[in-house]
């Protein structure tokens, strides 16, 4: 995993509420190998006319986005499915952190896990930055992970919060796999006693 | 004295391995596993690591997205798709190569993983069981604590048989009172999340408890357990009681015998002590719900049958009036109608919310004798509840009205096999969701009970059961 310490990138306007998985990563390409990588399917049908041109009106089109690795939106981004190709899909396109008021639980944990920062600050925060970025396309914004801080254009500044071992683990881009597989002594030890309490659990 | 505690942090506690080096969330022990077709990626990244799949007894392999529902006896090598025959054949040879039980597209108790797992007695209370699909946390409904994970968790699940997590905030429900006659599990659930909002339980693990919910058969808690990740939840559960101890004596890897009457001991002391304080506790009289109908494409967009689609210029909040003009456009709906004139494509019976005998019961009750008029089709959520409704003769009865009688899977639910509603058609279904989309590119869909869309079917409109007069 590739870490996280800070970043000063163009950010992409997306200001819509309840963007489910299935709208990033619609369900057609999930038999895609991931070899082939998902930046084309990200957001397809919106960014994509069925005969695959591109969507003039859709944000991810402008000129001014296209090397965008911001991405500002609307609460409970990332709601429904548990697809993880939708978190591959931004990061395939380029996205490192994604800054909206709220997110679907399973997609924040697909995100960090694979690098992807999601912050989230308040509605009215989010607001701000959105319209700021509209009026200015292409304008950068500078998120600092150390200091827990967004950096809008303009200047100013919004504190966000994240657990300590998110922020660790992102810093350093150590995977959690890698980690719990430290403990592999503590899980031996908890599994024989566990098992002594629970016989019926075993096959 | 020990503190008080919930049934969610008894379980949780119980499986605390260690706490990370942090000290901001704990190891926690997974006691069994559930994967399908799209999670090839977890596979894929455990043999990148070099790492052996730690128990394989715990994990259990489904094929449901990609199973076909037609044609069935052919096998694998009949389906035209080359795509969707790769993906069945992937997660095959990846139970195959790590020796796990699977129930392939020719088993006898092949179906929908959040189905068969609790048919056949893989979920019990007091576990820990995550699965790569969201609706996992169906499995709440025999008290335990159950939910979905990415393929990088479960990655980890395979490797270590544990997960980093901290725990979730609480959140009680409370439900009093009988359901009125034709309204169901699926009316109480889309009425929860309409008091709540579809994000309104983010992240909390829900309890339910109340008369309301005591009396519900297993099928209906297993209904409410599963949409409630549509408001957002982390995992739903129902402390386990004689409804749920008397179900598992019939299924067949339950535990069996004097094994059996010790964990009921131990399970009888599975609920949550009196004086515990949840995070949020909400209130319902399950005597005031309604028949529901979804008319946009969030599970914030739903209401009683009797309402009319809602005008967004009745909405003063400009974003919400935004959305709703959108959403609407998109549905193809005039503000103002009266929800039972919409008029209906095609119907779906079918999905781990609405697929088990009893919901096939009550949609055949609806459909005897009479004809369906729009194309309409029934997918049983396993063989199992195949075989079952054609021992009662519900098979002839959905035959007779005209419905395709198919094979079990996810189905039009999603349809990455395939069974798809087409751009601009408006599906009456019984699956849990509404997304823009989720059934096919452009498609809409309405959600609601089992009842009201067989009913759909033989009225070619949305209709409410209670005041339809079907003659
Ligand atoms: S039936 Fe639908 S909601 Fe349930 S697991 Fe299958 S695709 Fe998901």
């Amino acid at each position: 995993m590739e870490p996280f310490t800070s970043l000063d990138a163009v950010a992409v306007p997306l200001d819509r509420t309840d963007i489910d998985t299935g709208t990033i990563f619609p369900s057609r390409f999930l038999r895609r190998a991931r070899s082939a990588g998902y930046q084309d399917v990200l957001f397809r049908e919106w960014r994509f006319d069925a005969a695959g041109a591109e969507r003039p009106g859709f944000p991810l089109n402008q000129n001014t986005c296209r090397n965008a690795q911001i991405l500002v939106t609307g609460p409970n981004f990332g709601c429904g499915s548990a697809r993880e190709l939708a978190v591959l899909a931004l990061l395939d396109f380029g996205i490192r952190c994604i800054i909206a008021p709220s997110y679907g639980e399973i997609f924040t944990i697909n995100c960090f896990r694979n690098g992807l920062l999601a912050v989230a600050i308040e509605k009215k925060q989010t607001d701000a930055l959105n319209a700021e970025i509209c009026a200015n396309p292409g304008a950068h914004v500078r998120i600092n992970l150390e200091s827990q801080i967004v950096t809008a254009p303009s200047g100013e500044v919004f504190h966000f919060d994240i657990t300590p071992s998110r922020k660790s683990r992102l810093q350093q881009g150590l995977d959690d796999c890698i980690l719990a597989m430290q403990f592999s002594e503590q899980i031996r030890h908890f599994e024989s006693a566990y098992f002594e309490g629970s016989p019926w659990l075993l096959p | 004295m020990t503190a008080a505690r919930s049934l969610f942090h008894k379980i949780w506690d119980r499986h605390a391995v260690a706490p990370s080096q942090l000290g901001d969330d704990t190891l926690i022990y997974v006691d069994r596993c559930l994967v399908h077709e799209e999670s090839n990626l977890a596979f894929e990244g455990l043999r990148l690591q070099r790492s052996p799949l730690r128990r394989p007894e715990s994990v259990t392999a489904f094929v449901d997205h990609y199973a076909p529902t037609l044609n069935r006896d052919a096998g694998i090598a009949a389906i035209p798709d080359p795509e969707v025959r790769d993906m069945l054949q992937q997660i095959i040879a990846n139970a195959k190569e790590q020796k796990l039980r699977l129930f392939g597209i020719d088993h006898a108790q092949q179906g929908i993983m959040h189905v068969v797992a609790p048919e056949m007695g893989l979920i019990l209370p007091g576990i820990i069981v995550v699965g790569s699909d969201s609706h996992t946390c169906t499995s709440g409904a025999f008290g335990a604590v159950a939910f979905g994970v990415g393929q990088s968790e479960l990655k980890q699940v395979f490797a270590t048989q544990t997960i980093w997590r901290r725990a979730p905030l609480t959140m009680r429900v409370r439900v009093d009172g009988a359901l009125p006659a034709g309204t169901f599990a699926k009316d109480l659930i889309l009425s929860i999340i309409s008091t709540i909002g579809a994000n309104g339980a983010n992240a909390y693990a829900v309890e339910f408890v109340g008369t309301g919910v005591a009396s519900l058969s297993m099928a209906e808690r297993m209904t409410v357990c599963n949409m409630s990740v549509e408001m957002g939840a982390h995992s739903a559960i129902i402390a386990p009681d004689d409804t749920t101890f008397e179900y598992l004596t019939h299924c067949q890897l339950a535990p069996h015998g004097k094994l059996f009457e010790r964990a009921v001991e131990h399970w009888r002391d599975l609920r949550t002590d009196d004086r515990v304080v949840f995070d949020r506790e909400v209130d319902i009289a399950a005597r005031n719900v309604a028949p529901m109908v979804t008319w946009g494409t969030s599970l914030d967009d739903v209401m009683p049958v009797s309402g009319c689609v809602p005008d967004p210029m009745h909405v003063d909040n400009i974003e919400r009036r935004a959305r709703m003009i959108k959403v609407l456009a998109y549905m193809d709906l005039d503000p103002g109608v009266a929800l039972t004139d919409i008029p209906i494509d095609i119907v779906f019976i079918g999905s781990c919310t609405n697929s088990r005998i009893e919901a096939l019961r009550a949609a055949a009750a609806i459909l005897k004798d009479r004809r369906a008029i729009v194309p309409a089709i029934v997918s049983p959520g396993s063989r199992s509840v195949k075989r079952q409704a054609k021992a009662e003769g519900l098979d002839q009865i959905f035959l007779n009205a005209g419905f395709e009688w198919r094979d079990s899977g996810c189905s039009m639910c999603v349809g990455s096999n395939g069974d798809i509603v087409k751009a601009g058609q408006r599906c009456a279904s019984n699956s849990p969701r509404n997304f823009e989309g989720r059934q096919g590119v452009g498609a809409r869909t309405h959600v609601m009970n089992p009842q009201m869309a067989a009913l759909a079917a033989i009225m070619g409109h949305i209709a409410d059961v209670r005041t339809s007069s079907l003659n």
